[in-house]
């Protein structure tokens, strides 16, 4: 089954379950403008780029993650922030890969250039998230199917730097703990860096990529002082993967369930990140057809 | 800042990390009128709506309104420690205070300095020092210049206001843990240009707001927030921070006071205003000051902790957000029809007064867990019409004569 599939009921139920317990601000109204605006905009992509209909569920994936982190009084830019995210995929693309993750695209776009716009990154509370952590990993684990390793190294990496900073100030460890109570570090760490569509193709890139991000996330927070570090790190540093991906060649991934055009462009996969059995059988298929 | 310490005036000290070496200038004692301004404008409030003829659709209602007490105020710092690796970096007598701004290498030569100097420290001042001086901050120190506060007439210690320039939006709240009884109460009144505030590492969660309540609540409104805070504090596990106001200062609809001038604003250290506004507030309503245009760019937002070591490990982060959305404490008081109204409606009217009643009842209880008991005792007898449509036997006139 299209891993999307999971993401998307985890989105959707923790989203559901914040707007019920914990007053998210988000109502009715905001999630009709926002999954209009990016299924709108998707819907114009498959038919100009001949794309399969699948891919609605990424558009999906995208406009709820940013139901979750996005908060502004405006419609205007909420409908705008949705359509940005999923033109970024058309846009920012380098050799047929595009390399931001849309949420997070348009997440900083607005953050950096609209005083409208702002994230809320305590509003989940310690109880709501320590459920959605071990939810979150025990899907990872039944489901080794969705490519995880960048959130572990990422969690990894930032983790390391978070434990050592409490450690070398001498505050208590609660602090450490009280630091992962935080839906932008999980959602982050879970549906924004480990996007497979647009982190680096190889496994040492993605290590070598998610490092970066935590070193510059790191200091965004802790020398800045900004509180969307993690957005804005992931933004800035998103234009190298062309460069890692050149430096670690690998196969692309594709979805299990993409179109046809994706799926050649994948050719034969020795590649065990993705589904071989699926996309191998599609790669016969459409081979014979065309022979 | 403003502290509610309670004790003698010499043993008072307050150590509160700061960005910079703050210069004379940046320091000033305030006005205490003006934080209980800010308080007054901000605090949770009573409304009360008076029925009209259910018989008579169109409303009339008149309204009034008041302002809670206020919760405890800020808190009180520790104190103490000398020798090696402290540097005095500056020193003033700003009103009552005498101020040092101590930079320190090590925080036990910190603790070690201060006790020498006549600052009593709590055990474990040491340890929470630590995080502050490896972060490159200067400690704020004050104590009170008894001669000065003998001069002053005050029989109170003034709140400290400074004034600095830092990205770092926080309260270090982790030091005053050291030496304190128990939880302590804090409110926190932030005045920013574009919206509300909130914290980034704990969760800010609005305060209960909107319920009607009996009556009799009127003479027993700080009992009520009281106990409503305490529960709300207990049903959020203790780890949250509560929302009680957001607005702009230049209105108010129920007011609790009157909106704060343009020189209290400025007083309060609100410095970015250009144009001043219309300060004389033009009234529709007693108790209702109507936006004016354009608004003034003052938008305040009360939040109110209640913290302790366990609860809150790290201090207080906090976040402008461009939320304009007004939010309030308020609490409605419903003053029934009590006159004659025979028709139709004026049945169904009171057949769902008792029921309202009821409901009344219920919601403080549920808001304060007070016991029922005690609430429909304090509620008395559930008043009746003074004529009803089953008009009580008439009292003859040589009923109450022999009595």
């Amino acid at each position: 089954m299209d891993p999307r599939f999971y993401q998307i009921a985890f989105l959707a139920s923790f989203l559901g379950l914040g707007i019920v317990f914990r007053d998210f601000s988000v109502g009715f109204s905001q999630i009709l403008v926002v999954l209009v605006s990016a299924l709108a905009v998707q819907v114009f992509a498959i038919f100009k780029y001949r794309l399969a209909w699948a891919s609605l569920r990424s558009a999906i994936i995208s406009s709820l993650g940013l139901l979750m982190l996005i908060r502004t009084q405006s419609f205007k830019l909420l409908a705008l922030a949705s359509a940005l995210a999923i033109l970024s995929k058309f846009v920012f693309r380098f050799r047929g890969k595009h390399f931001f993750n849309p949420t997070n695209f348009s997440l900083a776009i607005l953050l950096l250039v609209s005083p409208e716009v702002w994230i809320s990154p305590a509003q989940w509370g310690e109880e709501f998230l320590i459920g959605a952590w071990i939810a979150m990993l025990g899907i990872l684990v039944t489901h080794k199917s969705l490519r995880n390793d960048v959130s572990y190294s990422f969690l990894g990496f930032y983790l390391m730097f978070l434990w050592l900073r409490v450690s070398y100030l001498g505050q208590p460890h609660s602090v450490f703990f009280h630091q992962l109570n935080s839906g932008s570090l999980l959602l982050f760490s879970f549906f924004m860096i480990s996007d497979p569509k647009s982190t680096p193709d190889h496994r040492y890139g993605r290590i070598l990529f998610s490092g970066l991000v935590a070193v510059v996330a790191y200091w965004i927070k802790f020398k800045l002082y900004n509180p969307n570090a993690l957005v804005l790190a992931l933004f800035f540093l998103s234009p190298l993967t062309p460069l890692i991906d050149k430096l670690f060649p690998s196969e692309r991934f594709e979805w299990p369930t993409s179109n046809r055009r994706e799926i050649i462009h994948a050719t034969s996969s020795n590649f065990h990140f993705k589904f071989p059995s699926v996309s191998n059988f599609w790669v016969l298929r459409i081979l014979r057809r065309q022979s | 800042m403003f502290s509610d310490y309670r004790g003698e005036m010499k043993d008072f000290a307050l150590v509160i990390p700061v960005p910079e070496v703050l210069t004379r200038e940046q320091i000033n004692v305030g006005d205490k009128a003006l934080i209980e301004r800010v308080d007054a404008f901000s605090a949770p409030r009573l409304v009360e709506y008076f029925d009209s003829d259910p018989c008579e659709p169109p409303m009339v209602y008149s309204m009034r309104s008041m302002g809670a007490p206020d919760g405890a105020l800020a808190k009180s710092g520790p104190a103490s420690s000398k020798s090696l690796g402290v540097t005095i970096e500056a020193q003033y007598t700003v009103g009552e205070y005498d101020i040092l701004i101590l930079g320190a290498k090590e925080s036990s030569g910190l603790e070690k300095w201060l006790t020498e100097n006549g600052y009593k420290l709590p055990k474990g001042a040491s340890k929470a020092l630590e995080p502050y001086i490896k972060q490159k901050l200067k400690f704020f120190v004050a104590k009170v210049n008894l001669a000065e506060q003998v001069k002053s007439g005050f029989q109170y210690l003034r709140p400290i206001q400074f004034a600095y320039e830092s990205p770092k939006f926080m309260l270090p709240i982790r030091l005053g843990m050291v030496n304190s009884e128990g939880p302590q109460d804090m409110l926190i009144y932030a005045i920013t240009k574009k919206g509300r505030v909130e914290t980034t590492n704990y969760r800010t969660v609005k305060l209960p707001t909107g319920m009607d309540l009996p009556l009799y609540v009127k003479n027993k409104f700080a009992d009520f927030y009281r106990a409503m805070f305490e529960v709300s504090h207990h049903k959020e596990n203790k780890k949250v921070v509560f929302l009680e106001y957001a607005w702009n200062m230049g209105w108010c609809d129920p007011c609790a006071a009157d909106p704060l001038t343009d020189e209290e604003l400025r007083k309060l250290g609100v410095f970015w205003m250009t144009s001043p506004f219309n300060p004389k507030f033009p009234k529709v309503r007693p108790g209702i000051v109507p936006p004016m245009q354009p608004q003034p760019e003052a938008y305040i937002t009360r939040l109110h902790v209640k913290y302790d070591a366990e609860h809150f490990p790290e201090d207080l982060f906090f976040q402008e957000t461009a939320d304009t959305e007004n939010f309030q404490g308020r609490y409605v008081l419903r003053h029934p029809w009590l006159k004659e109204a025979k028709c139709e409606a004026g049945k169904k009217y009171f057949k769902e007064l008792k029921s309202r009643r009821i409901k009344e009842a219920e919601t403080l209880a549920q808001l304060t867990q007070w016991k029922m008991e005690e609430i429909t005792k304090e509620m008395g007898k559930e008043p009746s019409p003074t004529s009803d449509e089953k008009t009580p036997t008439k009292e003859t006139w040589y009923q109450n004569i022999f009595k």
